[in-house]
């Protein structure tokens, strides 16, 4: 067989069902291989989709994302979704065409050295040098996305390899296993938890990662040691809202009661998070007077931004069994006044809905869409002031149903990474929240949709406005809206109905119930764009370099 | 602003690999150390290669060195040696 065919063949042996990608070139070889071979691919209409694809379906099943581009343009095109991936510790993998081995360096025509661009994207990369190695860089790609913190990996393959003569082989690429974490630390943090009276559980992104059997263990773990506990963005849904000491997300755009509450711990028990900025608000002002006990798979983490009076390396799921029984075996301080004072503050700062007026309330109407959404359903949404309401106004019970772009911020998330969770999750309702300003990023993905009859749902928040940018030129840049007016979008159900999804526009509040039942019943792809107002801001926000008490609630 | 920068002097080993001393160096300036000196070997035969680099930075260099050490073809990162030197820093 050619080494297209042993790509193709040893994706399908890895498990690979679907891959997101596009033709060119310099990978022609493999697509050839492709049109023969038993792995589904998926044409997504730019690269970036493709990426971005790649990482929503790892998002919404815990596993690998695979996307194919062709070299130079297909290759630049990839690297905001792999950036993406890199910043959210998404496995996924990679794999581009190049120029022949003897025209590299000799500036071909579509070649660009995407090896050295992939440096600061990835968690590693390779270029195959030797057709040999094809198989075994194959399988070692996958090993490296998926263990430890999970990263994107990118093998780059010169088209004389694609379409050298190889014999194949079976493929395994099994995750190494995580290390048990050590037993002198645990100790350790039992000391210090069994001492704290106002301690507060810090969750992230890293527990969904750790898989199902984390998430449980850390639920087992929280409702038996009666901690209050908050969650970062992406840590959303690890931890159910209905929990009466959860005190929901933390940090910028956090709830009044998890960031008054975390400023007065003594103890931050810490998992799979890592004190990012918009968490921490100023980081010397955060959580002042906490110890840190922090759970990670990833030994940089530990002491980057806050120092760990204990770090717990390794494997979550038994490490916090672990930790739970050494616990269990006597118990520690007297809580019950913290957890009281969760509940008042959990009570106290409930969210309210009660806006005056016709238009729509966005906060209201994502949740009345939460609330009529199926239990496993999955949200992707893009970036900006709609981000922020899905994770406040949303509810979710799992991580795996909320896609949001965390670290990367990448506006034309939501769109693609739909289309790749609908691929992982076939039975699941998939809807993209999105803005009008993310939307255009990557509209070209309603092509896919239309494509393959995806009945992924959208639901377009149109204020007319890059919303986010204009809340910040409003509060910090005296009024001055600088490039952020878009009373110039397109007619959206138009441009919709031009790829064959359906849609309707909406404009008041009593047109809600019906706007969201036809976009939720709708057995193909459907876009509600509603119309909200432009002035609406996201609250509470914790300012630029300000600690996370000092909330502004309003704009005055 | 004159705050005291430790000078380190670190010994890495790793497999030779295509971008192997671009990934190390890529490491080093991003994460806030500055390049002082730094010495390659590279023995063709067991596709090994040895680095000697000196980084000057006020940022712990305990920090690098997870950095390092977390690169797939790095086997093994050991500060060898540190000198205080007063280094120039404008905020
Ligand atoms: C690719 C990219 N470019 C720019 C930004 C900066 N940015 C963050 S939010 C935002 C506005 C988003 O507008 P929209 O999608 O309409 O959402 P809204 O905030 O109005 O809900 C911009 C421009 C970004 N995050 N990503």
């Amino acid at each position: 067989m050619t080494g297209a065919d042993l790509v193709v063949q040893t994706l399908a042996n890895l498990g690979v069902k679907t891959i997101f990608g596009y033709p060119g070139g310099a990978i022609m070889p493999v697509y050839d291989a492709i049109h023969r071979g038993d792995v589904d691919h998926i044409l997504c209409r730019n690269e970036q989709g493709a990426a971005l694809a790649a990482v929503g379906f790892a998002r919404a099943c815990n596993d690998v994302g695979v996307c194919l581009a062709t070299s130079g343009p297909g290759a630049t095109n990839l690297i905001t979704g792999l950036a993406d991936a890199m910043l959210d510790s998404v496995p996924v993998v990679a794999i581009t065409g190049q120029v022949a081995s003897p025209l590299i360096g000799t500036d071909a025509f579509q070649e660009v050295d995407v090896l050295g661009l992939s440096l600061s994207v990835t968690k590693h990369s390779f270029l195959v040098e030797d057709a040999s190695e094809l198989q075994a860089t194959l399988e070692e790609a996958f090993v490296l996305a998926k263990s430890g913190r999970p990263g994107p990996v990118l093998v780059d393959i010169p088209k004389d390899i694609q379409v050298a003569s190889l014999l194949g082989g079976p493929a395994s690429a099994e995750a190494e296993p995580a290390e048990l974490i050590e037993e002198v630390a645990l100790e350790q943090a039992v000391e210090l938890i069994r001492n704290a009276t106002q301690p507060i559980l810090y969750v992230g992104g890293g527990v969904g990662m750790a898989g199902p059997a984390a998430v449980a263990e850390l639920r087992n773990f929280a409702d038996q040691a009666g901690i209050p506990s908050i969650v970062t963005l992406k840590g959303i849904g690890t931890l159910e809202d209905s929990r009466d000491l959860h005190l929901g997300m933390v940090g910028m755009h956090g709830t009044k009661a998890a960031n008054l509450m975390v400023q007065e711990s003594d103890l931050l028990i810490v998992a799979g998070a890592r004190f990012d900025d918009r968490v921490t608000g100023k980081l010397d002002t955060f959580a002042p007077n906490a110890s840190v006990v922090h759970f990670d798979i990833d030994h940089c983490e530990i002491g980057k931004l806050r120092h760990a009076h204990v770090g717990l390396l390794g494997d979550l799921t038994d490490g916090l069994k672990r930790l739970g029984e050494k616990l269990a075996e006597q118990s520690g301080a007297d809580l019950t006044a913290w957890q009281q004072r969760a509940v008042t503050e959990k009570t106290n700062h409930q969210w309210r809905y009660d806006k005056p007026g016709e238009s729509i309330y966005a906060p209201k109407l994502l949740k009345q869409l939460s609330d009529q959404l199926p239990e496993d359903s999955v949200v992707a949404c893009d970036v900006g002031q709609h981000q922020m309401w899905v994770a406040q106004h949303m509810s979710f019970t799992q991580p795996y149903n909320h896609l949001s772009s965390g670290g990367l911020g990448t506006m034309g998330f939501g769109l693609p990474a739909a289309i790749g969770a609908q691929y992982s999750r076939p039975n699941a309702c998939v809807v993209n929240v999105t803005g009008d300003g993310s939307f255009m990023m990557n509209v070209q993905e309603l092509g896919t949709i239309r494509r393959y009859g995806l009945p992924v749902k959208i639901l377009l928040l149109d204020n007319e406005r890059l919303g986010m940018v204009r809340q910040w030129q409003q509060l910090f840049f005296e009024g001055r809206f600088s490039e952020t007016i878009l009373s110039d979008n397109p007619e959206f159900v138009t441009l919709a109905s031009a790829f064959g999804i359906a849609g309707r526009t909406i404009t008041r509040d009593d047109e809600i119930e019906q706007g969201l039942s036809d976009l939720v019943n709708s057995t193909g792809s459907y876009l509600l764009h509603v119309r909200i107002d432009a002035e609406e801001n996201v609250w509470p926000l914790v300012p630029p370099g300000a600690a996370n008490q000092q909330m502004m609630e309003t704009a005055e | 602003m004159i705050s005291q920068a430790q000078q380190h002097t670190i010994s890495i080993e790793a497999q030779d690999r295509p971008a192997t001393v671009e990934r190390l160096l890529r490491v080093i300036r991003h994460r806030g150390y500055r390049l002082c000196r730094m010495a390659v070997e590279s023995s063709q035969e067991d596709e090994r290669i040895a680095l000697s680099v000196t980084v000057a930075s006020d940022k712990p260099v305990v920090l690098l060195q997870n950095q390092l050490s977390k690169l797939v073809d790095v086997s093994s990162v050991e500060i060898t040696s540190a000198e205080t030197n007063p280094l120039r820093i404008s905020a």
